[in-house]
């Protein structure tokens, strides 16, 4: 069994995808997916992810997982109370199995929509933000609201060695954002507060996008990173119409390979 | 109109007893006839003492343009919001209570004036003494304040330049200044944050030139931040009596001096200038028909019948309410220990640093 699991929704793609071109450089990861919130549909049970048909979600809840999502989108869940797929049929399409049996994995990488780095998603933009405020901040995002919070208390309670780290996307597509010298000092005390204080929350360690990939207003991710990564997402999910739609922030196998060289490797 | 005196023809409202005391506290007619409108396409600002926290509160309530020029991380939970200064006035410079305290935050602004000792230490936390209430715990570090600073005055800098109206509630002539630079704080030091070192900070009572000429310099300054495109400037003076003074004087003398020097300043300002008027909201809560009703049991706080009916009496001479509205009624003068403001609902609770003297003052 591997000793990484990856686990995430459209975004999962961009990791599969470079892990596939890369597989000798690192260990064995197995890769499950879910299109959009679908993850939310899922439940611990003996140690095991499995789907499940009703979740408790509120606008909250899905609002910090997905912030750029319409609301009519995220309303659907709401009035649906069920996922836009059966989860077990995409962890069966994605990961090859209906259940993810966790085995010898040791790490679970979340890779997803929501990151504390998704500061300017989030409304932010270049305004900052105290330590003080920045733990009330990560408190609501990861501790309070976090869309699979639950699941990972109860991996918690199950198998309290697993560590639980989240990869979040890129933090915005666009490169023509601008920030004045205020703006910069700003854009880096919050990086550097978030970097102090993420691993407090319910996660063991947060990936962190790094210079490498950021465009010089550390905000944006550099254009070459944009490249095809739609099109990855879409093979990753092919049977996901709701991604088809949505999907404007998807990196490519380039950006994959960074997180799995820079952050997830490191951990396994 | 020829008479016998010149008083002859004056309308009702020139005379106590048909202006007062057969009027409705809650009406009083002809008390405040707007120099100008102001209406929804315009972009107000607000600041001043707490009092002012009403204003912005029911005007945006009334869908009129208040600005945000620092709006809250949208996952900010709400009933945080206010204490961490955001949602109080148009930008989250806290409680501006005086004259020279405006001045000085155009005058930074602009870079005519660097304010000194204003890095205050709280235990390991670092407070910015001139808004120190707008973050609860301080920053961490004072790097982190001066680049939140920095940032707050650009924002400020944004919001002078755009706005179309400002409207200014003044508070206070007690202030508390750094003896050596002049800086001035909206709170003794020691109170939310640093210590209070007499060879360092010293008490200061602002004079009527004093406050005059700080209003004076604050239109010059703004005016200089827009490059000359107008301004309306509504003043109104706090109707909240100091809660200590530390002028030597009664504190009824000293809110006496203090609120006179502060309406005098206003309705000289509004009669030299076309683009400045006075709202008589002092007037409106404090006058003798009222009959302190207004006031809480502390004879202090504005109950929220009270900010309602300044705030009808605003909105109707500005053609928005013709009528009284709704749920507003005259308060009942035997009311005792109503509430005050809450979070929730339309109501809010005022957030100023100068109630945390009660604790000092018993």
């Amino acid at each position: 069994m591997a000793k990484a699991l990856v686990l995430g929704n459209s975004h999962v793609a961009a990791v599969k995808v470079a892990y596939d071109q890369n597989r000798t450089l690192f260990g064995d990861i197995a890769f499950f997916g879910a299109t959009g919130l679908d993850l939310a549909f899922t439940t611990v049970e003996e140690g095991r992810i499995v789907g499940a048909d009703r979740a408790c979600l509120d606008m909250t809840i899905l609002k910090h997982f997905s912030p750029e999502a319409k609301v009519e989108y995220l309303e659907k869940y709401l009035a649906q109370g069920r996922p836009s797929r059966a989860v077990g049929e995409q962890f069966q399409a994605t990961g090859g199995s209906a259940r993810i049996e966790l085995g010898d994995v040791s790490a679970i990488f979340y890779v997803c929509g929501a990151s504390p780095y998704d500061f300017a998603r989030a409304g932010e933009g270049f305004a900052p933000i105290s330590s003080g405020m920045r733990r009330v901040l990560l408190g609501e995002s990861l501790d309070k609201q976090f869309l699979l919070r639950n699941q990972i208390l109860a991996l918690r309670a199950q198998r309290p060695g697993l560590r639980h780290y989240l990869v979040g996307s890129p933090l915005l597509a666009r490169a023509n954002v601008k920030a004045d010298a205020v703006g910069m000092a700003a854009v880096r005390q919050k990086r550097a507060a978030i970097q102090d204080l993420a691993r407090n929350y319910l996660f063991d360690d947060v990936f962190m996008p790094d210079e490498a990939v950021l465009e010089p207003n550390l905000v944006a991710t550099r254009a070459e990173f944009f490249q095809s990564g739609r099109e990855h997402a879409l093979d990753f999910q092919r049977d996901a119409p709701e991604a088809r739609k949505t999907d404007h922030y998807h990196v490519n196998g380039a950006y994959g390979l960074h997180v799995l060289s820079t952050f997830v490797a490191p951990r396994m | 109109m020829a008479g016998d005196n010149p008083y002859d023809g004056l309308p009702k409202s020139a005379f106590w007893k048909s202006g007062v005391v057969t009027e409705s506290p809650l009406s009083l007619e002809g008390l405040y006839e707007p120099k100008f409108r102001i209406t929804q396409q315009d972009r107000i600002a607000t600041a001043g003492s707490c009092f002012a926290q009403h204003i912005a509160r029911f005007l945006k309530a009334r869908s009129f343009q208040v600005m945000d020029a620092e709006p809250a991380p949208p996952f900010l939970p709400e009933g945080l919001r206010q204490a961490y200064g955001y949602a109080t006035y148009s930008a989250r410079y806290g409680n501006i209570y005086s004259s020279t305290q405006l001045r000085q935050l155009a005058a930074e602004i602009l870079g005519e004036f660097r304010p000194q000792n204003f890095v205050w230490r709280k235990g390991a936390a670092f407070v910015d003494g001139l808004r120190p209430a707008v973050e609860p715990d301080g920053f961490a570090s004072e790097d982190e304040l001066r680049v939140n600073r920095a940032f707050h005055l650009n924002r400020v800098r944004a919001l002078f330049q755009n706005m179309d109206v400002f409207v200014f509630t003044l508070g206070l002539t007690e202030t508390w200044r750094d003896r050596a630079s002049g800086t001035v704080f909206p709170t003794a030091p020691g109170i939310l944050g640093g210590r209070f070192d007499q060879a360092a900070f010293e008490f200061h009572n602002l004079t009527y030139g004093e406050v005059f000429a700080a209003m004076t310099d604050f239109i010059r300054l703004v005016s200089a931040l827009r490059q000359g495109r107008p301004l309306k400037i509504i003043l109104t003076v706090s109707p909240v009596p100091l809660t200590a003074t530390a002028s030597g004087k009664h504190v009824i003398s000293a809110t006496a001096y203090s609120k006179s020097v502060l309406r005098a300043v206003a309705g000289d300002l509004a009669a030299a200038h076309d683009f400045i008027d006075y709202f008589p909201s002092y007037e409106m809560v404090t006058n003798p028909a009222a009959r302190g009703q207004f006031f809480t049991d502390n004879l202090r706080t504005v109950r929220e019948s009270g900010v309602q009916a300044v705030m009808a009496a605003f909105l109707r001479a500005h053609g928005v309410e013709t009528a009284q509205p709704a749920g507003l009624t005259p308060p009942p003068p035997d009311v005792h220990g109503e509430a005050d403001f809450t979070l929730d609902g339309g109501a809010s609770e005022a957030q100023c640093e100068d109630a945390l003297l009660e604790a000092f003052g018993g």
